[in-house]
């Protein structure tokens, strides 16, 4: 036991000595774990909370199909009973224009229309397609927007808006991610690991000498890798400690960008447990497999 | 203590270093080891050292093989024997003092026990008021006691010593060569590898001959401790493990 912690006492102090011996190295090393740990942490949590929030969306979603305005009740009813066919429509409401009206009047502020004329408010026949409560995959996205454009041809078929639209876009951009993703992570693990095992491969080879002496007073392997052991360790801790630190701010902005001028009620919760335990575990890998590399290829004799 | 069989070192690059080197070295004796430049000393001390493995023959270090040895136990061996070289091989980052204890360091001994051993063992060579200086600031005999103390503070059986005097003046090279003599009479037994004849007859001492890697000639035991122990005495009983761990 007391010779654990006088051990432990020296390989600390020696530890120290490294981190000191190159600061600026440390520094690289240690901010390239924190980025890698930030970009990895969130490519990761874009890709699985990105579905997940365009899950939920996709699944209230609303489709309007304006009609002429000439359209007569029996010619909208027969689109209206064409769009019920579908599998995926949960209902379809037929609004007349002057209903239409009255809801748009409804959005608009009273003074805006003090004084208006009454058909001066846009309205038209329209139907209030909801779609059924479901998780929608991209492929069906492409399917509803074959099935509109189809529509579009429908005879007293004036207009539709599909809100859902951009969703389309935001799935493929999120597909860019993915591949991209997995490819740049890759690429920034690897620098990670690179910087650690530079800087303590610097370390080692600059105490070359010093580890050839401790070898030839009798020093154990392990009694001469502990102290880069730690180092790696130290690294890896304090590039954790950093990437919680700044994605804790990027979180808050975030949070206020989305919750506050967006006024969208999606709950984003960067630093979740899953983010803080990738963190710490990711980062000590990191700092520990750098050391690891660096001391295996020069510590043999 | 210390016996040779037909040891012959062949370096990857063809050259014979040694060849057919057969001896015995007792414990407690004090032996030179003589030769010109190129003769194999330094090899001889580096096999002793499991530096590097004999081509052919064997090598025992206190009754051990060292053909024997698991890579993991050279350490332990090592601790049998203390080191000097010709350059020093100082820590260029530590003072004198944590010099002298890293050979206590790593036996896990507590820093407590460490302060009054090195205390001593610094008074031994003549450098007690030198603990806290860097290396760089010592001259080259200082420096080199330093290394004698680091060698001496875990009160090993054996001393080897690679041309300590190589980097120093005659008087200082005397002054080397007796505190050598010294921990021989405490007990030691000393292997000195030198080139400078002039040294062969300052101390009784065997002299073994090297040349071109042959053992050209052998004085024999000249002085032989009588009480000789595995230690250097004079300071506490020993607790370097043996190298078998
Ligand atoms: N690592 C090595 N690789 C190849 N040849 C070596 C190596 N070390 C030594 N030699 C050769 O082995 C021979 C003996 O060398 P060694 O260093 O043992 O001599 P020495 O007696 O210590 O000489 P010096 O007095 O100059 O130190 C020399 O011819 C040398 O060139
Ligand atoms: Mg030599």
């Amino acid at each position: 036991m007391a010779l654990l912690s006088t051990r432990a006492a020296y390989f600390c102090r020696e530890a120290l000595k490294n981190l000191r011996f190159s600061p600026f190295l440390a520094l690289v090393s240690t901010s390239t774990i924190a980025v890698s740990l930030i970009l990895v942490g969130l490519f990761g949590y874009t890709l699985l909370h990105g579905y997940q929030i365009l899950d939920e969306v996709g699944r209230e979603l609303r489709i309007s199909v304006y009609l002429k305005p000439t359209t007569t009740k029996e010619q909208a009813d027969v689109v209206a009973n064409e769009v019920k066919a579908r599998p995926d429509v949960a209902s379809v409401t037929v609004l007349s224009a002057e209903l239409d009206r009255e809801r748009n009047r409804q959005l608009l502020s009273d003074d805006l229309i003090a004084g208006l004329d009454e058909t001066a408010i846009p309205g038209s026949p329209v139907l209030d397609i909801t779609l059924t409560n479901d998780k929608r995959e991209q492929e069906d996205f492409d399917a509803l927007q074959n099935w509109l454009q189809s529509l579009q041809s429908v005879d007293g078929v004036d207009d539709i808006e599909f809100a859902a639209d951009k969703f389309r876009l935001v799935y493929s951009i999120i597909d860019i991610i993915e591949m991209v993703g997995l490819i740049i992570c890759g690429v920034i693990l690897f620098a990670a690991i690179f910087f650690t095992f530079s800087t303590i491969k610097l370390a080692v080879l600059a105490r070359r000498e010093e580890i050839e002496v401790l070898r030839l007073v009798g020093a154990t392997d392990q009694f001469i890798r502990t102290p880069f052991y730690l180092e790696g360790l130290v690294q890896g801790v304090l590039g954790s400690f950093v990437a919680v630190c700044i994605v804790w701010v990027i979180h808050l902005r975030i949070r206020r960008f989305v919750q506050v001028e967006q006024a969208i009620n999606v709950d984003i919760n960067l630093l979740g447990s899953g983010m803080i335990t990738w963190f710490v575990v990711g980062g000590i890998t990191l700092g520990l497999l750098g050391s690891a590399l660096s001391i295996g290829r020069h510590l043999r004799i | 203590m210390i016996e040779l069989y037909h040891v012959t070192k062949r370096y990857p690059n063809g050259v014979s270093a040694l060849t057919d080197i057969d001896v015995a070295v007792q414990a407690g004796e004090f032996c030179f080891l003589a030769g010109p430049s190129g003769a194999g000393k330094s090899t001889f001390i580096r096999l002793l050292l499991c530096i590097e493995p004999a081509t052919e023959g064997q090598i025992l270090i206190k009754g051990r093989n060292l053909r024997m040895l698991r890579p993991a136990s050279i350490p332990y061996l090592r601790r049998n024997m203390g080191v000097v070289f010709q350059n020093f091989r100082l820590l260029p980052h530590r003072n004198v003092f944590d010099n002298v204890a890293i050979a206590l360091e790593i036996l896990g001994i507590s820093r407590r026990e460490i302060v009054p051993r090195v205390e001593q063992t610094l008074d031994m060579v003549g450098l007690s008021d030198f603990d806290r200086h860097m290396p760089q600031m010592l001259s080259g005999g200082e420096q080199q006691r330093v290394a004698i103390a680091r060698a001496l503070v875990n009160e090993p059986a054996i001393l080897l010593a690679d041309e300590p005097t190589g980097n120093l003046d005659p008087t200082l090279s005397l002054e080397i060569l007796n505190i050598f003599s010294d921990i021989h009479r405490r007990g030691a037994t000393v292997i000195f590898a030198t080139h400078d004849v002039t040294l062969l007859d300052r101390v009784p001492a065997r002299i073994l001959s090297l040349n071109r890697g042959y053992l050209v000639s052998d004085s024999g035991a000249r002085f032989v401790q009588r009480d000789t122990t595995d230690a250097v005495p004079g300071t506490a009983a020993s607790d370097t493990p043996g190298f078998e761990d």
